[in-house]
């Protein structure tokens, strides 16, 4: 049963760009999540292992859009005419990587770099918000196009240990509380930074114990679950060789019941699915049981499909195996 | 995204759906007509200002909005501040409050649609730091500012309690109001963090903010030195007991009533743990030129804790090599007579002023001791002389353990089938391990047998990964 659902996400997947989606405004509020959009939905597509059947003139279309999302600072915004910023260029990047096509990395690159602070930290754009998003989009963004030598890898770690708390897990910015997303943010950057000097089990534990009765993982004590969680953590636990610590059986599980019979995933079981959950459901999937489900396993750094990151020298030295 | 039922999901008539297309038409439209006014392709509106709040009340997630509204206020200011500086405006300071208040104003309208907005917060930060530059050029022109940033800053503090009555762990709201204590430091953070506390006990994100508040403020103390020889703490806080205790008691209150959630026991369990004594407990090895020194729980950074005497004569130390609780010290070989090693508690010894410390930087916290090391036939024996006041306070630290350790197992009685108490106690027994070790090593085993018994305990309840971790780790003695 399961598996028939998880093929319906495909026609779900592929008729996201031609539906307006009448029926909702958010489509319209959403102009700006564009670039972020097509990496979601590409990479989901590849995890089902589907990417083939995207049109060749579908992938130039979408290429040649990308292409006008860089500005002339190198620097990438969420559609096009849109301001850049960190986040967005990182999207973009990995979207081209799946499209097959080729953007401005030199300028890209230089753009990321020019967002490190003097304390090793990153900001989103030149109006100055810190965040340890921007830290992971920095050193992924770099380490795909093999230009880490533009950074200060040490600090930038220095800067993301500040982070730590006193129960062992990590928040956004020195201070913060500690939040599973940012978990994936921190972990995903310390690993990139070839630095996981800081005591894993703790995490670990702290992370065991986002896993509710239902099996699906909250992101702060108290919280409802959320599919989503079931990535950020998930692939953090992979990263840090600990993904035992959970019950993975429990959180496939809850993966596969937070499917709309309509296509996608959703947050929770019995909500309405979208892009954004569809594809962290199956990323998580991939890793949990990629072989039961036929999935592309992606790669829990990078969160990109491992078949792709094969071919990105920047990339090898860091593929989990 | 989130949280949308689909039970709950509306089935829209034609005539809603056509209206709804009109209105998404009218945004597209809006936003083209916005990038072209953005890109200079046409002409800027006559009120720069009047135009932006539409589209961010239309938009309000897009963050390039907010840019081209940075940039038009970032001019306005440029200029008002010339005027005020040049000519002294009144009309000018006039304006310029304007401006601040009622940017300050809409971006409080558009947080109540959107209160975990980042865009939101982070041009609201913005708003701050200017608001501060203009505060600064205003008094440096008149000393009578009437603008006073110190009122403003209340005013922020206010929207954030009002904020978080409405939604106590929204994060954006917390980081705000603590980026705020660096503006202006006014938060009273003791007394609102315990009053959101004792609002809802289950309010993690209090319990996270008091954690931090306790970490900065008495790690800055002047008198650290001083609380250190007087209150005889030893440990990575030099938090005065008697408010730990009461802090403690806080805590505990919370877990009884709330003996189900998780996030109580992690908070109770960073304060019992806080300060835990880093000491010697034997010679493991001793020869001609090295011995091994066992700790009660591993140690690093006490490259410069030791000071060696071969018959009262200085020994150069060679190397020191730390393997979790054993530090191996290699020196020039020689006869031994007596052998006296003295271990030094590196920030009470050199006054040090350096209280923010990282983890692996904690053992510089070892009781200072002296061990004497006495050679014959059969091998060596050793003593270790410990200043009376550490003594006393690796005493009070273990009262203090037992006391939460007896506080826990009537958590126990009351919460049989609940694996939470049990998990606290195996954590808190591992405390206790270490400074038993300390004060009689001879009866560490009690201990471990108790604490393989609430495993076997943990198991039955819930037999997991964390049960499994504990389990090993209680077998490995």
């Amino acid at each position: 049963m399961f598996q028939q659902q998880l093929v319906n996400h495909l026609p779900y997947l592929m008729a996201l760009d031609k539906s307006k989606d009448l029926e909702s405004i958010g489509h319209y509020l959403s102009e700006h999540l564009k670039v972020a959009g097509g990496y979601w939905t590409i990479n989901a597509i590849a995890c089902l292992n589907k990417i083939d059947q995207i049109s060749e003139e579908k992938k130039q279309q979408l290429s040649q859009w990308l292409k006008q999302c860089q500005n002339e600072d190198g620097g990438f915004g969420g559609n096009t005419n849109h301001d850049s910023h960190i986040t967005n260029t990182h999207y973009a990047i990995l979207l081209s990587f799946l499209l097959g096509c080729e953007l401005n990395y030199e300028e890209a690159a230089k753009y990321v770099a020019a967002r490190q602070r003097k304390d090793g930290s990153f900001e989103g754009d030149k109006w100055g918000e810190v965040d340890a998003r921007f830290s992971y989009c920095g050193l992924s963004s770099l380490t795909l196009l093999n230009k880490r030598d533009l950074i200060d890898v040490k600090k930038a770690a220095n800067y993301i240990k500040k982070c730590r708390n006193f129960d062992g897990s990590f928040g956004g910015i020195p201070d913060a509380e500690s939040h599973g997303a940012y978990v994936f943010c921190c972990v995903g950057t310390l690993y990139l930074c070839e630095d996981l000097s800081f005591n894993i089990d703790e995490l670990a534990m702290w992370i065991h114990e986002r896993q509710t009765s239902k099996g699906g993982l909250n992101g702060r004590p108290e919280k409802l679950a959320d599919v989503c969680y079931s990535w950020w953590m998930y692939s953090a636990l992979c990263l840090l060789k600990r993904e035992q610590w959970i019950n993975q059986q429990a959180l496939e599980n809850y993966i596969l019941e937070c499917q709309d019979s309509d296509g996608g995933i959703a947050d929770r079981p019995n909500n309405q699915s979208d892009v954004f959950h569809t594809f962290f459901g199956l990323a998580a999937l991939s890793l949990l049981n990629g072989d039961k489900y036929q999935l592309n396993p992606i790669d829990p750094a990078f969160a990109l499909p491992k078949s792709i990151l094969i071919n990105i020298p920047g990339a090898s030295r860091f593929i989990q195996s | 995204m989130h949280g949308q039922s689909k039970s709950k999901a509306e089935t829209l008539s034609e005539e809603e759906i056509k209206l709804r297309a009109e209105k998404g038409q009218q945004i597209l439209e809006s936003l083209d007509y916005f990038f072209k006014v953005r890109k200079n392709q046409v002409n800027q509106p006559e009120d720069q200002l009047a135009f932006s709040e539409l589209m961010a009340k239309l938009c309000p997630e897009i963050a390039t909005i907010y840019n081209y509204r940075r940039e038009v206020l970032q001019t306005k200011f440029d200029h008002l501040g010339t005027l005020l500086s040049e000519s002294k405006s009144f009309e000018a300071y006039k304006q310029l409050l304007k401006l601040i208040q009622s940017e300050f104003m809409l971006i409080t309208i558009l947080l109540k649609q959107h209160p975990k907005s980042y865009t939101l917060w982070t041009h609201r930060q913005w708003m701050v730091l200017r608001s501060q530059e203009i505060d600064q050029l205003i008094t440096q022109i008149n000393q009578d500012n009437q603008f006073k940033l110190i009122e403003a800053i209340k005013q922020e503090y206010e929207l954030c309690s009002k904020m978080l009555d409405r939604d106590e762990r929204n994060f954006h709201v917390w980081n705000y109001r603590n980026w705020l204590s660096s503006i202006c430091a006014f938060g009273k953070e003791d007394e609102f963090t315990k009053k959101k506390i004792e609002q809802n006990f289950s309010n993690f994100s209090a319990y996270h903010f008091r954690s931090k508040y306790f970490m900065k403020n008495y790690n800055q103390s002047e008198n650290i030195i001083e609380r250190i020889k007087t209150e005889q703490i030893l440990g990575l806080i030099p938090l005065p007991f008697n408010i730990l205790k009461e802090e403690t008691e806080l805590i505990q209150q919370a877990i009884y009533i709330q003996p189900k959630e998780h996030g109580v026991y992690l908070y109770h369990r960073w304060l019992v743990g806080v300060i835990q004594p880093f000491g010697f407990t034997k010679v493991e090895k001793a020869s001609n030129n090295s011995i091994i020194l066992q700790f009660n729980r591993a140690v690093n950074n006490v490259e410069n804790s030791f000071e060696l005497f071969n018959n009262e004569n200085a020994l150069k130390i060679i190397d020191i090599r730390v393997e979790g609780i054993n530090v191996i010290i290699s020196f020039e070989e020689q006869q031994l007579l007596n052998l006296k090693i003295k271990i030094i508690n590196q920030i009470y010894q050199y006054g040090s002023r350096e209280t923010m410390m990282s983890e692996d930087e904690f053992s510089r916290f070892l009781v200072p001791s002296e061990i004497n090391i006495t050679f014959n036939n059969d091998g060596f024996q050793f003593t270790n002389k410990i200043q009376k006041e550490f003594i006393d306070a690796i005493n009070q630290i273990h009262n203090y353990l037992d006391d939460n350790l007896g506080f826990i197992k009537q958590v126990i009685e009351e919460e049989k089938q609940n694996r939470f108490p049990y998990i606290q106690i195996l954590y808190l027994l591992q405390f206790k391990l270490r400074t038993q070790k300390l004060i009689d090593a001879s009866k560490s085993n009690e201990i471990i047998q108790e604490a393989l018994q609430h495993c076997e305990q943990l198991k039955k309840i819930q037999n997991d990964h964390q049960a499994q971790f504990l389990y090993e780790f209680w077998s490995q003695f």
